[in-house]
């Protein structure tokens, strides 16, 4: 899988503040992962709870569900220690653009690790590009 | 030995750690706050002498522990000073330190603790019983994050430190190295820090269950350790401001809105009643 993370246009072309931890971690957990990092570029943090994930760009859609398990992995790791029932959401968009037609597409998700996980068992490729 | 009351970590016992942890637990109940935290001040220097002439990382993590459990002790002290002393917003920000404290030790130390789980039952109960809603969360750019062990971006490929992870018994922060654009400030439910909330002053009537429990514990009707939970029970009674008037008179709130466009549905009013539920740390 290839990820390659993107930079955020609403912010002057920031990069989200979570983006270099979760590159980081990705190089420790899973060196097999290719990762691509924009260069020496500020970063833009939103002072709120939930775990906000950088926008990434997959070359290949059909890698969408295992960049939602590896986030929901990483999510798991972020949020050790939390207090019993405490909101642990997660904020995704993954963009996918088909080469052949030059369309892209944006996958969103916000909620929490159960839904993310429920999401994940969810997620169907056809419907995806149908919609 | 026993560890009912402080951590037992792998690679660090403090020998006498039970027993001075008992002892500030017990000034603590006994409303010794200021006591507490001076025998917490000292037993830290101890934990502090001994993690900085080890050498062992494994050894000065484990008394980093130790050090977040005792400094937990001596915020709970801290909080029921507070409390005590009718500071109610003060009270507020201690309290988010304590849930900082728990989440700590949470992360760095799997093992289940008798007064770990009673503090953190206790104090998220009491979280929920301020009337704090709505917080101020701000977004901003920053030029890069430098790593508190070595001082290189921490977000870079050439810093070997992970965010929030211990290293020598210290946590790799990332600290803020220029901010370069405030873009704005919103309010929301679930903010990174709670402790940016709305102010409200110590003498309101929002602070009503805060002041009940300062008087309880300060007529020594309620030990700090007496109550594990608190139950929120919601109900609806008469309220005591409403006038009936005719649909087309002015309200009797004071808005000079017609009452019909405005109280006439507030005959009953909502209300809640904090039930606190009896626990015990000690047996």
């Amino acid at each position: 899988m290839k990820i390659e993370f993107m930079e955020e246009s609403f912010y002057d072309n920031s990069i989200a503040s979570e983006t270099g931890s979760f590159a980081k971690w990705i190089k420790v957990k899973h060196p097999e992962i290719d990762i691509e990092l924009p260069k020496q570029k500020n970063k833009v943090v939103l002072h709120d709870y939930s775990l906000i994930m950088p926008i990434v760009n997959l070359a290949y859609a059909q890698n969408i569900p295992n960049y939602l398990a590896l986030v929901l992995e990483y999510a798991k790791y972020r949020f050790a220690g939390s207090l019993e029932g405490e909101k642990n959401e997660v904020n995704i968009q993954v963009d996918y653009e088909d080469k052949n037609t030059g369309i892209t597409k944006r996958f969103s998700f916000k909620g929490s690790e159960t839904a993310l996980s429920e999401s994940i068992e969810k997620f169907d490729i056809n419907k995806f590009f149908g919609e | 030995m026993s560890d009912l009351y402080f951590l037992k970590t792998n690679s660090f016992e403090y020998p006498d750690g039970e027993c001075l942890s008992t002892e500030i637990l017990t000034s603590i109940n006994r409303c010794d706050f200021n006591i507490a935290i001076n025998q917490a001040d000292a037993f830290l220097r101890k934990l502090s002498d001994l993690k900085g002439s080890s050498t062992v990382e494994k050894v000065k993590s484990d008394i980093f522990i130790s050090e977040q459990f005792i400094k937990l002790l001596s915020y709970v002290a801290k909080y029921w000073l507070a409390i005590t002393r009718q500071e109610f917003s003060n009270s507020w920000l201690v309290l988010q330190d304590i849930l900082d404290y728990l989440r700590c030790i949470k992360k760095f130390h799997k093992k289940r603790n008798l007064v770990v789980n009673f503090i953190e039952k206790q104090f998220i109960a009491l979280e929920s019983s301020y009337p704090y809603r709505l917080f101020s969360s701000v977004g901003i750019v920053v030029d890069y994050y430098k790593c508190s062990v070595c001082g290189l971006d921490i977000d870079s490929f050439e810093c070997t430190h992970l965010k929030g992870e211990l290293y020598n018994g210290e946590i790799a922060y990332g600290i803020a190295n220029r901010i370069l654009h405030f873009d704005h400030c919103a309010l929301v439910e679930n903010p990174l820090d709670k402790r940016c909330a709305i102010p409200i002053e110590d003498n309101s009537e929002q602070f009503g269950v805060q002041k009940d429990l300062s008087e309880y514990v300060n007529k020594g009707k309620l030990p700090p350790f007496g109550f594990k939970n608190i139950e929120i029970i919601s109900y609806r009674k008469d309220n005591p401001d409403y006038i009936d008037l005719p649909r087309n008179a002015p309200c009797f709130c004071g808005s000079n809105i017609k009452f019909k466009k405005c109280c006439i549905s507030k005959k009953m009013i909502e209300h809640k009643h904090f039930e606190f539920i009896h626990g015990q740390l000690f047996a």
